[in-house]
């Protein structure tokens, strides 16, 4: 998987690409375990994400909680698979998913 | 021992080493000496070559002059022959002029007629020029006046031995002759003297006409003495005219032996031609310039350059000429002997001329030989020597090489054997080698190697001692886990109103996905399949914390309407001290077994498939969302229940099962499960062998690709009464 990071001042975007699954799941951890210091905006771009494992999600969730304490967080461009997975966890309910 | 040692390098090092060297001096010094023999054997050449230019004119001038001073010493010395001849016969004339002009001074004397008495011996004698005179009285007072001459007669004749007779010839018509040939003059037939008209002979004209002393042409000496030639001058008498001739002959033989005589080196000669051309004076008796044997061959008729000289010669001209005689290129030099009328030659080979030259050239290329052959001696010498020398830098190099690669190779042959023993496992060994080179600094590298790797090797001990007791562990683990999941099918032999049967194959040793079932009463059976996030221990831990929690609560419940408050609750505590932030989807059912009533709730995970018996095939069931455990507390859980009929079956599995991968990176999916389910034709397999057919169907989806997730599957088969309100 490849991790893309672009930061404009408190703003940042990480796009992924590829599969977000347990093996691949550590990177992104390390992301947001060491980088979300003084992050108010945090963006995940799934434009390119073709699978999200479970561990991937505890990811996003471990980043949810955290950007809760001190900003906003997002999806966007998440697509059918992904759509359904989070759908099926019931983490749609509880992340903000934008087209 | 590598083929190629280092002995034998060095070996082959110092031989190349040396001939190279060897090669190259020796090139040099040949080249060198071979330049300086060349250059050598070229100014040989040029020196002699340069003698021959400088001094083959100087010597060829100094053997012309040679030839010229010979020439002219040759016939001076003739030439005084002749005026020592004209000056006696001029003193004879004065004497005789003096007699008849003074014959008051002189007594008359008497001379008689040649005499057979006299033969051979020097006398006076009187002759006459004809009857007439002789018997002339009056003649008798001025013959014996002249006779006065007679003893000057005699001493001409005896002084000079050249001189054949001397004579005075009267114009009266006497003679008066000295010599020693008085027989001759008589006739032996008669007993009377001869007549001797000489006042007709040439000799006497010619001085009558020429008034002084001449000489004769050259005749043959009417007494067969040779070539001869007379001189004669006229004298006078007391009227002051000329009275008579007084004249001497001479033969020629004194010209002949300095012609013969004269000698120039080798093959110089001298040689005497006449007026006509002929050869009178040669000491050669054969090709052109021989002696005219019977005076009529003449030089004129001679080949062309020989007649011109010769003409040249006899008009008597001085010179110096280089030409070819008998195929011999010579010099000539020639001058007239003017007395005689003739010319005198001398000539030399140019050979002979120039042979000092060749001999000197001769000494300068025998020098050069032999300094060429003292430098060759010297260069066979060298050689010799520098053969030598490689002779015995062969012999000894072998020596010397081998101890220099022996102290090369010894501290290598203590590295090897050291490393060897290292090697060997004995990481104590130090190196201990002191050589100063690199051979050192290597055995000091070797020697921190050793430690390094002692280091190493107690890491990897360490790392492995680690390694084997985590594996252990896991092992330990992986059995802990597995005894945690019902394992022993059917689990309720008893039970004929349902059975389940489940499997879980983790991805590692230990999984996060688990299984549960266990009755809370008689007609309770409670059913939970569930995935941790990740996978490994961290995963296998919270799913043991979970599997507790959801069943310690379960134990607690009262009845099928409790599940969803059941669930919550187990959230709620799966959230605390959740730092981790670890959670899992979970399906959590209840089954009441009389009815067939199933409650359930799924939290997050794949939905089921339930198989109808009456439409004999699987569906995915329409689950409500809801949010995972663990992620967030305090939630509300949506529970929702269904019927299920006597035959009826439910399918539980993980996503493990769904989104195991091919090695083209495809999913599983939900159709294929579905379609795999419904191949199988589920009425007439037992729980195992339809979760079977799933595992052969996934198995021929993955192929070889690695597993990724825990799989885990369960099934269950209600066959009790199933008492459907809704039906009912």
């Amino acid at each position: 998987m490849e991790i893309k990071k672009q930061q404009t001042g408190s703003n940042l975007t990480i796009s992924l690409v590829g599969r977000l699954d347990a093996v691949t799941s550590p990177e992104l951890d390390k992301v947001v375990q060491k980088e979300l210091e003084g992050i108010t905006d945090l963006t995940f771009d799934m434009q390119e994400l073709v699978y999200v494992a479970s561990a991937g999600l505890r990811v996003l969730l471990v980043a949810q909680k955290r950007m809760k304490k001190q900003g906003n967080m997002k999806l966007i461009h998440v697509n059918k698979d992904v759509k359904e997975v989070l759908e099926m966890t019931g983490f749609i309910d509880f992340l903000t998913v934008e087209d | 021992m590598p083929k190629m040692g280092i002995q034998r390098q060095t070996l082959l090092l110092i031989l190349l080493c040396s001939f190279a060297t060897l090669v190259t001096v020796g090139g040099v010094f040949l080249y060198g000496m071979n330049s300086i023999r060349i250059s050598s054997e070229n100014i040989g050449k040029d020196i002699g070559e340069a003698a021959i230019a400088s001094s083959s004119e100087a010597l060829k001038r100094d053997k012309q002059d040679d030839l010229r001073r010979l020439l002219m010493g040759s016939s001076a010395e003739i030439e005084s022959v002749f005026d020592n001849l004209a000056m006696g016969v001029n003193m004879l004339a004065n004497e005789m002029t003096t007699i008849l002009q003074n014959p008051e001074n002189y007594a008359g004397r008497r001379v008689e007629e040649p005499s057979a008495a006299n033969a051979g011996r020097l006398a006076p004698q009187l002759q006459f020029a004809t009857e007439g005179a002789r018997y002339d009285q009056s003649l008798r007072r001025d013959i014996n006046l002249a006779a006065n001459i007679q003893d000057w007669l005699m001493r001409m004749r005896q002084d000079n031995e050249l001189v054949a007779g001397a004579y005075i010839t009267s114009k009266l018509g006497f003679s008066i002759t000295v010599d020693d040939r008085s027989e001759k003059k008589i006739d032996q037939a008669t007993g009377l003297p001869f007549l001797a008209e000489h006042r007709t002979r040439p000799w006497y004209q010619k001085a009558v006409a020429e008034k002084k002393a001449v000489f004769t042409d050259i005749y043959e000496d009417r007494y067969g003495d040779g070539l001869a030639i007379t001189c004669a001058a006229p004298y006078y008498g007391l009227d002051g005219e000329i009275a008579g001739v007084v004249g001497e002959g001479m033969v020629l033989k004194r010209v002949n032996s300095i012609v013969l005589n004269t000698k120039l080196g080798e093959t110089g000669f001298g040689f005497v031609i006449d007026k006509a051309g002929r050869v009178i004076f040669s000491p050669k008796d054969s090709g052109s310039l021989r002696q005219s044997d019977d005076g009529k061959q003449s030089l004129f008729a001679a080949e062309e350059p020989i007649a011109q000289v010769a003409r040249q010669m006899a008009a008597g001209e001085t010179g110096l000429t280089e030409i070819v005689i008998d195929g011999a290129p010579c010099y000539l030099a020639y001058t007239p002997l003017k007395a005689m009328g003739c010319s005198y030659g001398i000539v030399i080979e140019v050979a002979e001329a120039t042979q000092g030259i060749q001999e000197d050239v001769q000494v300068i290329a025998k020098s050069t030989d032999t300094f060429l052959g003292t430098l060759d001696d010297s260069i066979r010498s060298t050689l010799l020597a520098m053969l030598i020398i490689t002779l015995v830098i062969l012999a000894v190099i072998p020596f010397i090489s081998s101890r220099v690669a022996k102290s090369f190779v010894h501290p290598i042959h203590l590295l090897s054997a050291g490393v060897r023993e290292i090697a060997g496992g004995n990481l104590d060994k130090k190196l201990d080698i002191k050589t100063g080179n690199e051979i050192e600094h290597l055995a000091v590298c070797f020697n921190a190697m050793t430690d390094e790797l002692k280091t190493q090797m107690a890491n990897l001990t360490k790392v492995t001692a680690d390694k084997e007791r985590i594996a252990t562990e896991l092992s330990v683990a992986t059995s802990i886990q597995e005894s945690m999941l019902p394992r022993e099918f059917p689990p309720f032999p008893g039970r004929q109103d349902f059975d389940i049967y489940a499997s879980m194959r983790a991805a590692k040793e230990v999984g996060g996905d688990f299984y549960d079932f266990y009755l809370l009463d008689e007609n309770h059976l409670m059913i939970t399949i569930a995935d941790v996030s990740g996978k490994g221990v961290p995963a296998a831990l919270f799913m043991v914390i979970a599997k507790t929690i959801l069943k310690n609560f379960a134990l607690t419940m009262g009845g099928a309407d409790d599940i969803a408050p059941l669930v919550a609750c187990t959230n709620d505590q799966l959230c605390q001290s959740n730092d981790a932030m670890m959670f899992v989807t979970a399906f959590v059912g209840m089954l009441e077994l009389d009815t067939g009533r199933f409650a359930y709730v799924n939290a997050g995970h794949n939905p089921p498939l339930l198989y109808r018996k009456n439409e004999a095939r699987f569906s995915y069931l329409q689950v409500k969302r809801n949010f995972v455990l663990g992620g967030m507390d305090e939630l509300t859980f949506k529970g929702q229940e269904l019927w299920l009929a006597p035959g009826d079956r439910l399918f539980l599995y993980t996503d493990g099962v769904t989104e195991a991968l091919n090695e083209a990176k495809e999913l599983y999916g939900e159709e294929r499960l579905q379609t795999a389910l419904n191949e199988a034709g589920a009425e007439n397999l037992t729980l195992r062998e339809l979760v079977e057919r799933v595992q052969n169907s996934l198995a021929a989806h993955v192929k070889t690709a690695e597993q990724s997730d825990d799989i885990t599957m369960l099934a269950l088969v209600y066959n009790g009464k199933g008492t459907d309100p809704k039906e009912a």
